[in-house]
């Protein structure tokens, strides 16, 4: 009986109806935005630094992230072929090779970190060749050596210049090498430009001899958050009693403590936003009470009890509130979607500084259905409790001086 | 210091120190924990440790010396072989030349003074090695680059006090405490050394750090006479807390004396040099 | 007269009002706050970023600046301290003996950069003396004593009171060393750096190195906005060397202190047009309660352009009301945790493990207090347009009718 009340109520002022409901769905939409395209771009800033450099997963030999010594490397055998086509959701697996190693050119020597890597990983994992600044990418047919533009210039070298590589290999052979500068590089960070000389994978195995093996195997993925799922499916696979997957997060703690640490201030921002659509659903209620004080004024005096008259009320929230955010999430779905596929760029100097750290200027929004879960969900809770305002009111109205016109 | 106040107490006692040389061996027989004598007397304290490590020391050395070692290097999951000869004169000069495995054949080092270089045939370079790879393991051996060239000494960098005697290998030996000058650029606490009474091998060695964690010992064993001097012809190198982990040096020759002018020591020598005879 | 009347509406029903308005004045307080936060969060980055590491001015030869070897030293550096002394921009500085080398211990060796000082001016330069963890910054007897943090002290296995010893080439180029003592420990919020600058006396590194080099000043001025002026002053005053200030040196604080990010823009969009959704709905449910008195209006003659105009009055006149409220609540809000800080730990476990701070100053410049009030009153009015479109689009017969 309520309910039919209650409904009816709602569709014989439209127009009312409509106002309250949109500012629930307002409310719903702008959480949803804000929170989205504030995850959307710490996903996407994930994805740059972790594609730069570390991968979504890395394979090692069990023990080797804590103690990174190239007599820890793992044997590749056919690994990466049974990852590559046991696990849809990986789309590369690439094996490297990483050890420190004294560089030296004709007037200067510096301790750097060497890392072999394949062409497949160069391509389409790091995209080297779009940050190629000088000279050009190393190939089978032309191996060499890329280093970033700072170390060249602490070495003083350019590209096409000769650079000797020595240090020790693996089980305590000697390594000793001289490649040619195949071209410079512009790493995002300070350090990996100054510390960092990359070298064709087969030139790594035999400069440090290391045939058939790897010190990581880098595994590229479709979507960044199954990490974990896809993590222990490769364990399953593979032997893991020999062998440890990380993931991004086990080996990059501090970058997620830095996402964190931003997110906090996000945080905030929303809880400010909270304030703002509260404020906003609660003048619309204030409004709409002002508004109806005539009929509720009717409805008490014709006799309905004061009880049921909340009742009513209630239910017409609820129905209005399911309606707001229902419709809120949906309207925000799309624009999800889209700014997902079409980040917003930026520009200016922020964006400058964005790119010169190898990340897009851009902000993305994330899809993810937990936001418009959670928001849907606070947006529900501010509004019932807001409700309660209605509820006072209506405990206090005498019906004679709500019915003076 | 301890031992000071000790031999006082006991001078009137025992009187016997100027006799120590004398007794010694007659209490070699009844002796048990040497450290037990070391601790109620301290008959070693007019001992001059610091002319035995010298001595010692002066045993490895000459006014030059050319050797031939090869060392191998143990680990859990492999073995290692190398083979080297070495020419040295003084403290000042100092060239290893690696003969095998193939693959490092012809690889030389060089010290002169303060410098150290680096021969490396496959490339056709010599590189200084800057400071940064003082510190490293010297081939994937054990020793650093540091033992390599003996940047520290062990007669001047170390204060020396005997603590007492032990047998290793049937060889009666001074126990030798050394304890590093604070200004010592050396990373240990305190090193343990024990020198054969008679003929002054350095039979072992431990070496603490300041905790009084044991991080390294060293073995002589199989002296063999070199050019008219008794050595142990192999030295092991065990670290303490590395299982499975040893570097064992094989002195194969070592003549003394022999002269080497000053000019051999270059780095143009360096690529050119040959093993003797 | 339209004046009179949009002016005395307001007032007439007063509960609306005071909602429009207090939309108004939280909607800008809200844009605002959230933009002093973040600025606050980013000034404080920098500010600590200058105090601990940077420095506001950092002075050396260009050489040096090319290639940071120890080669280049600063030859006079008397003529550049009698010319800092002049500046009052400058708070302090201190000159750095600056070495690469090695470190080691029993167990372990890593490449170090060695910064040699003077203890009692350094600190007055960088706060590294406020963040010793473990033993103290200097006050020990010992003869060289050396102060490494804590990461350096992991990776080499050591702790406070250990020995060290320190390789790097002398004045001649060849190979010394010398045993330090670590004296104290301390930590930062960049463990790279942590794990690489030690700390030594002047007098200490030079007695092993052959002689005292000056490689580098780092001078800390009196305020964040000395720091150009510094620089330049340094640079046109003394020939020899290259003064940089902290945006040059750390291009990457640079651009992210000057500029309010583009994307808390944004945010800050969104939060106004969530204010500008609700004053739409405030004011279109309170033209539905009016439309009696509209209609009145209407049948009395008013015309449809005056209503319009009327309530859009009406909006201007809450607006200069709610506005300056939302700037007193602002500025007051933004100046009260400036004063007390906010505590984000409440929210963020994150930045204690990074080991920044977790109390964030707000602060904001006037421009964007500027800003920030034209985006808000613009909105209002926009947002006013609607409902008052609607409030004339009522046939008046119908209005009048109750119920």
């Amino acid at each position: 009986m309520l309910l039919k009340i209650a409904w009816r109520n709602i569709w014989r002022s439209r127009r009312r109806s409509m106002i309250t409901m949109s500012s629930i769905l307002f409310a719903v939409f702008f959480a949803v935005a804000m929170r989205s395209l504030q995850f959307g771009t710490y996903d996407r800033l994930i994805e740059n630094v972790v594609n730069s450099f570390s991968g979504y997963i890395q394979l090692h030999q069990k023990g080797y992230w804590d103690d990174q010594i190239l007599d820890n490397a793992m044997a590749v055998q056919d690994i990466p072929e049974l990852i590559s086509r046991e696990i849809e959701e990986v789309i590369g697996v690439y094996p490297r090779i990483e050890n420190f190693a004294l560089a030296a050119s004709n007037e200067k020597t510096r301790g750097v970190l060497v890392v072999g890597i394949d062409e497949g990983q160069a391509e389409n994992m790091l995209g080297l060749s779009t940050k190629i600044t000088s000279g050009k990418m190393f190939t089978s047919a032309s191996p060499g050596v890329l280093i970033g533009e700072r170390l060249a210039k602490n070495l003083r070298v350019s590209a096409g210049d000769t650079l000797i590589l020595i240090g020790q290999g693996y089980h305590g052979r000697s390594a000793a090498g001289k490649y040619p500068v195949s071209g410079l590089i512009s790493f995002p960070s300070p350090t990996m430009g100054s510390s960092l000389v990359l070298l064709p994978f087969s030139e790594s195995e035999v400069l440090f001899s290391t045939f058939g093996l790897a010190t990581s195997l880098v595994i590229q993925i479709k979507n960044g958050k199954d990490v974990t799922n896809i993590r222990d499916k490769i364990l399953a696979l593979t032997d893991s009693s020999s062998i440890e997957a990380l993931t991004w997060q086990e080996m990059m703690p501090e970058l997620v403590q830095t996402i964190q640490a931003d997110s906090s201030g996000g945080m905030i921002m929303i809880m400010i936003l909270y304030l703002v659509i509260s404020f906003g659903i609660f003048g619309t209620l204030l409004m709409m009470m002002n508004e109806r004080q005539y009929e509720f004024g009717v409805m008490l005096a014709i006799g309905m009890s004061r009880l049921r008259l909340i009742g009513v009320l209630l239910v017409e929230m609820i129905f209005l509130t399911l309606g707001g955010i229902v419709s809120g999430v949906l309207l925000a779905m799309p624009l999800q979607h889209y700014f997902k596929a079409n980040p917003i760029q930026l520009a200016g100097r922020q964006a400058e500084v964005m790119e010169s750290y190898g990340w897009e200027a851009a902000m993305s929004s994330s899809t993810d259905l937990s936001i418009s879960f959670t928001h849907a969900a606070g947006v529900l809770i501010v509004t019932l409790v807001i409700s309660l305002y209605a509820v006072f009111v209506l405990s206090r109205i005498r019906p004679v001086e709500a019915m003076r016109p | 210091m301890i031992s000071g106040r000790w031999s006082a107490i006991f001078q009137s006692v025992t009187d016997t120190r100027s006799n120590a040389s004398f007794l010694l061996p007659i209490l070699l027989i009844a002796v048990s924990p040497p450290a037990a004598l070391a601790q109620e007397t301290d008959p070693y304290d007019d001992i001059d440790a610091t002319a035995i490590v010298r001595q010692a020391d002066q045993k490895l050395r000459g006014e030059s010396s050319y050797g031939s070692t090869s060392i191998t290097i143990v680990r859990p999951d492999y073995t290692r072989e190398l083979s080297m000869v070495s020419w040295a004169k003084g403290d000042e000069y100092y060239l290893i030349l690696i003969t095998q495995p193939a693959r490092d054949s012809g690889s030389s080092f060089l010290k002169r003074g303060k410098e150290i270089w680096n021969w490396i045939p496959t490339i056709e370079r010599t590189v200084k090695l800057p400071p940064s790879m003082m510190s490293q393991n010297w081939m994937g051996t054990d020793f650093t680059n540091d033992d390599l060239v003996r940047e520290s000494s062990i007669v001047v960098d170390y204060e020396h006090r005997v603590l007492g005697e032990e047998e290793i290998d049937g060889y009666l030996c001074w126990k030798i405490e050394l304890i590093p000058h604070q200004d010592a650029a050396v990373v240990w606490g305190k090193i343990l050394t024990w020198i054969d009474k008679k003929d002054f091998m350095q039979l072992k060695a431990e070496f603490y750090d300041e905790d009084e964690f044991l991080i390294n010992t060293m073995q002589g064993s199989e002296p063999k006479e070199f050019d008219g001097r008794l050595l142990p012809s192999v030295l092991r190198m065990i670290p303490a807390d590395k299982d499975g982990h040893l570097t064992v040096m094989r002195t194969l020759s070592l003549d003394f004396d022999l002269p080497i002018p000053d000019n051999f020591f270059t780095v143009r020598n360096m690529k050119s040099v040959r093993p003797e005879d | 007269m339209l004046i009179i009347i949009a002016w005395r509406n307001i007032w007439r029903n007063r509960l609306r009002s005071i909602v429009v308005i207090l939309s108004i004045a939280i909607g800008l307080w809200a844009g605002v706050f959230t933009m002093a936060l973040v600025n606050g969060m980013t000034e404080q980055r920098t500010r600590g970023t200058i105090r601990t590491f940077v420095s506001h001015v950092q002075v050396h030869t260009p050489e040096y600046v090319a290639d940071p070897d120890e080669r280049y030293y600063i030859e006079d550096p008397l003529n550049l301290y009698a010319v800092l002394d002049t500046l009052t921009g400058v708070f302090a500085y201190s000159p750095r003996m600056r070495l690469g080398g090695m470190s080691s211990s029993p167990t372990g060796a890593t490449g170090v950069m060695i910064y040699g000082i003077d203890p009692d001016v350094e600190q007055t330069v960088t706060d590294i003396h406020s963040r010793i963890t473990t033993g103290s910054y200097f006050t020990s007897e010992y003869r060289n004593p050396i102060v490494v943090g804590e990461k350096l002290a992991e990776k080499l296995k050591v702790h406070e009171r250990s020995k060290i010893v320190l390789t790097f080439q002398d004045e001649n180029g060849d190979l010394t060393a010398g045993a330090f003592r670590i004296v104290g420990l301390f930590k930062t919020d960049n463990s790279v750096l942590d794990a690489t600058n030690v700390f030594v006396t002047q007098e200490s590194i030079a007695r092993l190195y052959g002689s005292l080099r000056t490689h580098e000043v780092a001078v800390f001025a009196t305020s964040l906005e000395e720091s150009v002026p510094i620089r330049e002053a340094v640079n046109q005053a003394v020939p020899d060397v290259e003064a940089r200030y902290w945006g040059q040196i750390s291009p990457e604080l640079g651009y992210t202190a000057d500029v309010l990010d583009q994307s808390l823009y944004i945010f800050v969009l969104i939060i106004l047009l969530a204010m500008a959704f609700g004053i739409v709905n405030s004011m279109l449910m309170a033209v539905l309660e009016r439309r009696h008195e509209l209609g009145m209006l209407l049948c009395i003659g008013m015309s449809k352009g005056r209503i319009f105009a009327m309530i859009v009055l009406e909006t201007v006149f809450v607006t200069s009301v709610g506005g300056p409220l939302g700037l007193a609540m602002a500025s007051g809000s933004v100046s009260f945790f400036n004063h007390r800080g906010i505590d984000l730990s409440v929210v963020g476990e994150g930045l204690q493990s990074l080991g920044m701070a977790t109390v964030v100053y707000p602060a904001l410049g006037l421009t964007y207090y500027v800003n920030i009030t034209l985006m808000v009153v613009a909105t209002a009015l926009i947002a006013a347009l609607y409902p008052a479109r609607k409030a004339i689009s009522y046939p008046p017969a119908e209005a009048i009718r109750t119920l």
